[in-house]
């Protein structure tokens, strides 16, 4: 089998906290993605999830471990290695509106992504037409600004861009927890559509298991720091072998 | 036998000053004892604008139709003394954010004195505590001394949202209004938010009054549901009737989008909800899959499919149960 796009293997981070003590993050965490498959992370606030994503995407250092990127080692990265890993290593956030310029408009800043890999304006101009139709919004939103455009279609914006540069990997962090439940399924269906069509590898990170089930291929459970589970994310939600997954399965309210 | 009414909301319209065109319309409502009552539907759709026409926050609000009465009593009829009166100890509220009711450098203890202070003017430190933990302590801290000694800031989300409703209940109102109290809370303590609001309607017969876009919860805490769209409820109901058989095809499409367990893909509703909503006809047949011309222009009148479960949506009636 070939090599996984994303090989994160026995990363540790401990922060120093106020008063001298020290905090684990992350407690010999490792974890894969490969071509084309979309993997869950899952647990409460404060487990690590956020940490994990600020490793994989090198905006701090892991204290052990390794973080291995379509072949290059991040942790040790540095210059043109780490430039070319970010064109294929995307990230989108729960606030779309806080990712973007607020004094540009979305097309400027979508175009802006297009610069390292496309010359000449009106090719780019072209370009953030057809990404705003990928992501289902009208040529006109390339001249609104952020503030303008409701929640939903902001964080469509914000994949347009993500998508800009064609990423092998997108990391998705609570990217559909601050939007309403039917704008959350559309967003759902439309970063299905682009896995489709792209065959782009998605790393989801989100408290809601319900989510989760029906969108990952593979998920795993994150308690303080550690993986206590892993595994095809139906087996998971079907057969649970962690209390912790089991209790934190039991809380999902269902209708 | 005619049950008592707390509060009733009779076919309410409502402006926001300075807009042109109503932001809730022909809303009623009727709250008792002991009864939960969800109100569902996306951001915009007036959920927050009956929630601070209730509350009548000065300024914010213009009634320009219909009326909101609390134990037989118009709210515009009432002195500010009374409205005082009617804000703590017959209506308490909790919003979304834990800590936005809390000052968060204020110990918790001060607080609950300060908040029962201001509507009794008999009321003792001591007596204040006492009470303030005897909240806590059936809001499952095991304990409540220390958190009193505390500040906001030194609790977690979860741990504050349980104060602040502890808070809201120290006055022991008739209603407690919540506005999304879970939404900004992890799945477990949000399974705990929820335990704790029930035990409380179960212990003081509080009539709790939801806004959430989370189902879970409506399905765990419900009796009856007002879903909303365009400013208006289109379809009310007890819970089971809702949730199971739902006859508004907004209300079936939302059910749809919902992530479930079974994995499932959630459905998107596609288009957008209207950011000005139309002056005739109902508001959803853009989006819906099963708008007829006459849609634009029909009118709204309640449907009714079975006793208390209605509809605006007179296809709703036919094809629905």
């Amino acid at each position: 089998m070939s090599e996984p796009v994303l090989d994160v293997k026995n990363v540790t981070k401990t922060f120093r906290e106020r008063g001298g003590r020290r905090f684990r993050a992350l407690d010999d965490v490792s974890l894969t993605v490969r071509e084309g498959e979309c993997v869950g992370v899952v647990g409460e606030s404060g487990c690590g999830k956020s940490t994990l994503a600020r490793i994989i995407t090198r905006l701090i250092l892991p204290d052990s471990g390794s973080v291995r990127f379509c072949g290059t080692e991040l942790t040790e990265a540095g210059g043109a290695a780490l430039r070319r890993a970010y064109r294929d290593m995307k990230m989108i956030f729960q606030e779309p509106r806080s990712s973007f310029d607020p004094r540009l408009t979305l097309g400027v800043s979508i175009r802006a992504a297009l610069k390292p890999v496309m010359r000449g304006r009106r090719e780019q101009e072209a370009e953030v037409r057809r990404l705003l139709h990928v992501v289902g919004l009208e040529p006109r939103f390339a001249q609104a600004y952020p503030r303008q455009v409701s929640g939903g279609e902001c964080q469509r914006a914000a994949i347009a861009r993500a998508i800009a540069q064609k990423p092998r990997l997108l990391i998705c962090d609570e990217a559909t927890s601050a939007l309403d439940v039917s704008v959350q399924a559309q967003v759902i269906e439309l970063l299905t559509a682009i896995r489709r069509e792209t065959g782009i590898s998605y790393l989801f990170i989100s408290h809601d298991l319900a989510l989760v089930s029906s969108f990952c291929d593979r998920t795993y459970v994150l308690c303080g720091g550690r993986v206590v589970e892993q595994g095809p994310t139906a087996q998971i939600i079907r057969e649970p072998r962690e209390a912790y997954t089991k209790r934190l399965l039991s809380s999902v309210l269902t209708i | 036998m005619e049950r008592e009414t707390l509060l009733e909301v009779r076919d309410l319209t409502v402006r926001y000053p300075g807009a042109e065109r109503p932001t809730l319309r022909d809303v009623a409502l009727t709250l008792h004892p002991g009864q939960i009552t969800c109100v569902i539907g996306e951001s915009g759709c007036g959920k927050s604008t009956l929630f601070h026409a209730i509350m009548q926050l000065p300024g914010r609000v213009e009634i320009t139709e219909g009326s909101v009465s609390f134990r037989g009593q118009d709210l515009r009829d009432m002195t500010k003394q009374q409205l005082r009166e009617l804000r703590g100890n017959g209506i308490g509220v909790v919003f979304q954010e834990p800590g936005a009711s809390l000052d968060p450098i204020r110990r918790i203890h001060v607080q609950f004195y300060e908040a029962m202070r201001a509507h009794s003017r008999r009321v003792t430190k001591q007596a204040a505590r006492e009470k303030a933990a005897e909240l806590l302590r059936s809001m499952e801290f095991p304990d409540p001394d220390r958190i009193l000694a505390s500040c906001p800031a030194q609790l977690s989300g979860g741990m504050n949202q349980r104060v602040a409703i502890a808070l809201a209940m120290a006055l022991e109102p008739d209603i407690l209004l919540c506005d999304e109290p879970t939404s900004a809370l992890d799945v477990t303590v949000q399974a705990q938010i929820v335990d704790e609001l029930l035990r409380l309607r179960d212990e003081y017969r509080t009539c709790i009054m939801l806004i959430t876009h989370n189902m879970g919860v409506v399905s765990k805490m419900a009796d009856r549901v007002a879903v909303m769209y365009g400013g208006r409820i289109v379809e009310y109901g007890p819970k089971a009737d809702v949730l199971h058989h739902p006859a508004h095809p907004y209300t079936r499409a939302l059910l749809e989008a919902i992530p479930t367990l079974d994995g499932q893909p959630p459905r998107g509703i596609p288009g957008k909800r209207p950011d000005v909503f139309p002056a005739a006809g109902c508001a959803f047949a853009p989006r819906c899959a099963c708008a007829s011309p006459d849609c634009g222009t029909c009118a709204m009148e309640k449907h009714l499919i079975l006793e208390a479960h209605w509809t605006l949506c007179p296809k709703g009636v036919t094809d629905g149960v």
